[in-house]
């Protein structure tokens, strides 16, 4: 999914990665628009789909790969989906990208190895109005596909962050933690703050931030012996399926 | 020879900086930039008429989190 053709090809599309094992509205989506798959929810599901979210355009699988010999093959089929479509508003600045809220969305920044800008105020419209500003900066050039983000619904949420005043109300540009769990502060934007010093920000913020690079197995087996472990909402089902079950 | 050879210590700092300027940028690689959250997801769907790439997979391997 990282390949550069892939990516560019993605632009044509909403891109979702949805909650799994933790939202119940959402795997039983998953689970009735793939049912001739297993009864049970796979860790990993790829899918293609019509923009009214009912209509597959491809075989579901695991991945891509199940389908496609290369990201140049999967690029390329991407690319004649897309054209079957007429994007309406072009102009328009989609929505914001967002997580469901900043414990997640550490985690998710940090398997991704990617900052994370959290948007926040007290007040509902203040909020709104915030991340309709974040969503130009999440979707230019400069920033597209560089960030996760999420519009936090609390306070509360903040506490995950080092170093970030009680009574912020901006957007806070977040390193994560390798495992997700906290995220050291890359700077601070005030909600009151001009545009240009916005912009600024996010670029000082990214030109700090440093991917780390890293093992998969040290990284779980270190994990583990740290006791550092997931809670998630739902149970993670992946492989009881009835096929599983009949065994 | 040894203007030469000054001349060449003189241009490497310049290749140099032109591999760093490089490394800058490729620093934050751009990705697929995702929404979080099907009803997010649905909602731009509807608005853009873009159709729909779905990648589920659950943030952690072998229940640590911080990898897929």
């Amino acid at each position: 999914m990282s390949d550069p053709a892939v990516v560019t090809a993605s632009r044509a599309f909403v891109c979702v990665r949805p909650q799994t094992y933790e939202d119940a509205g959402e795997r039983d989506w998953m689970l009735d628009t793939y049912a001739y798959r297993f009864d049970e929810l796979e860790n990993t599901l790829f899918g293609l789909l019509a923009p009214d979210g009912e209509e597959t355009l491809s075989r579901a699988g695991r991945s891509p790969r199940q389908q496609w010999s290369s990201p140049a093959a999967f690029a390329t089929a991407l690319e004649r989906i897309a054209s079957d479509y007429d994007v309406r508003d072009a102009d328009r600045t989609p929505g914001l990208p967002v997580v469901r809220d900043v414990r997640l969305g550490l985690n998710v920044a940090a398997c991704d190895s990617m900052p994370l800008a959290i948007v926040w105020a007290q007040d509902e419209d203040d909020r709104a109005k915030l991340a309709e500003r974040a969503a130009e900066i999440a979707w230019s050039d400069e920033h597209v596909g560089r960030w996760h983000w999420v519009v936090a619904d609390d306070a509360e949420q903040l506490s995950l962050v080092d170093d970030l005043d009680r009574d912020f109300e901006g957007v806070a540009l977040v390193a994560p933690e390798a495992y997700g769990r906290t995220g050291a502060l890359l700077g601070a934007v005030d909600a009151g703050a001009q545009e240009r010093t916005l912009v600024a920000r996010f670029a000082e913020a990214l030109a700090a931030f440093e991917p780390p690079v890293k093992d998969h197995r040290a990284h779980v087996r270190d994990g583990r012996r740290a006791g550092i472990t997931w809670d998630s909402a739902l149970p993670n089902t992946d492989g009881i399926g009835s096929r599983d079950r009949d065994r | 020879m040894t203007t030469t050879a000054a001349l060449l210590l003189g241009l490497a700092p310049l290749l140099a900086l032109d591999d760093t300027e490089a490394g800058a940028e490729d620093a934050a690689p751009r990705r697929i930039a995702w929404y979080g959250t099907l009803e997010g997801a649905f909602a731009e769907a509807e608005a853009s008429n873009r159709p729909i790439l779905l990648m589920s997979a659950a943030p952690r391997c072998s229940g640590v989190p911080g990898m897929w």
